[in-house]
């Protein structure tokens, strides 16, 4: 049994000490000028079935954005949709995304930032900051290019 | 879990993502279902605590074999997209007929006689090499049920710095260990309590068999849970 346990230890010692010398680069997100007339997409796709997670994701990104941009919402230049993948009617869109799973997509002109890992991070235990990624990414998409 | 979420961010070390994301994906209420099933299914030969421990163990290198197995597939080129996808939406929705039939031949009522490979309910229950290998196939079945969100932990979060360098095919090691943990630690400590009051009474073995029965219907409890909220 003591072998056992030290035999244990010393491989997860050996994986730690090869898996820490991989360290995350930083992050970065490409984004492109666009032209006044892009309008700001956000999709929020969806399965049939939804954790609690996935249903607050949905909620917690359309409230920021009726939040931040209640103009340009009724004015229709941003917009919020959520749609369920695994529908057949929702295909055509999916493609147009080129999303497969749950996914929180900014779309806008040649623009796509996935915010997909933000939004399971954040949606249920902060939401302000969510928000905030939300308004970083769109925020530049909305400056028209001079 | 918010507590995880602030070491998930603050970390500049994959290999701590790695372990955040793994602890997460087994605290998660989606699989913890599947590990309550686990813990009971490698807690099965009581009497044993060295065999609970190993079983631990390979229940974690079963988890392991898939999530590299997916990984590697990622690595060499398959698209992250489709296999994603298609875990998405079927990695939970063959999960419950799954438990059931293992519940079922677990409980002994109906032995089925394969040609050529003899019992398939001794198989399930036996003890022995086979044992190992019955508890890895459920590491490897249970790290195939994706659900909603221990999906997008492991395919939006962990495979893109996994596949990022060949260094980050440890990654879903560490991942995987993460969410054996667990049921390493529970499973144990139930041998340990149940060993102990087994010898005092010196009932182990009648008290095993019906503890075999008791896992059975854990199967087949979890498995109706999962068609229930999967399909209707």
């Amino acid at each position: 049994m003591k072998k056992l346990v030290i035999i244990s230890v010393a491989v997860i010692a050996v994986i730690a000490f090869f898996a820490f010398r991989t360290v995350r680069g930083p992050e970065t997100i490409e984004v492109l000028p666009v032209s006044a007339g892009d309008k700001v997409e956000v999709f929020y796709f969806h399965l049939t079935r939804r954790c609690v997670t996935c249903q607050a994701v949905e909620n917690e990104s359309r409230n920021a954005i009726e939040a931040l941009y209640p103009e340009q919402v009724k004015k229709g230049n941003v917009s919020f949709t959520s749609v369920n993948i695994e529908l057949e009617e929702s295909k055509a869109v999916a493609e147009r995304c080129k999303v497969t799973g749950q996914t929180l997509l900014v779309l806008s002109g040649d623009v796509r930032v996935d915010l997909t890992d933000k939004g399971f991070m954040y949606a249920t235990t902060s939401p302000e900051k969510l928000k905030a990624e939300i308004k970083k990414t769109i925020d530049p998409l909305l400056i028209p290019v001079k | 879990m918010e507590f995880l979420l602030k070491i998930l961010e603050n970390t500049q070390y994959s290999a701590l993502t790695a372990l955040v994301l793994g602890l997460m994906t087994a605290i998660s209420p989606c699989p913890l279902a599947t590990n309550i099933s686990a813990i009971g299914f490698i807690s099965r030969d009581l009497g044993d605590r060295r065999r609970v421990f190993l079983n631990g163990l390979v229940y974690t290198l079963g988890r392991a074999v898939t999530y590299v197995g997916i990984a590697l597939i990622i690595y060499f080129g398959a698209s992250q997209m489709d296999i994603s996808g298609w875990f998405q939406k079927w990695g939970e929705k063959f999960l419950g007929p799954m438990l059931i039939i293992i519940g079922v031949f677990m409980l002994d009522f109906i032995n089925l006689k394969l040609p050529g490979f003899g019992s398939l309910t001794e198989k399930i229950g036996e003890k022995g090499r086979r044992s190992y290998l019955n508890t890895l196939l459920l590491g490897m079945l249970f790290a195939m049920a994706f659900c909603p969100y221990s999906a997008v932990l492991y395919f939006v979060m962990l495979i893109p710095i996994t596949v990022a360098s060949a260094d980050g095919l440890i990654l879903p090691v560490i991942f995987a260990i993460a969410t054996g943990i667990p049921v390493i630690i529970f499973a144990w400590f139930l041998a340990y309590a149940v060993g102990n009051v087994g010898k005092v009474y010196s009932r182990i073995k009648s008290f095993e068999i019906w503890f075999r029965r008791i896992v059975a219907v854990l199967f087949i409890c979890v498995g109706i849970y999962y068609i229930i909220t999967v399909f209707f």
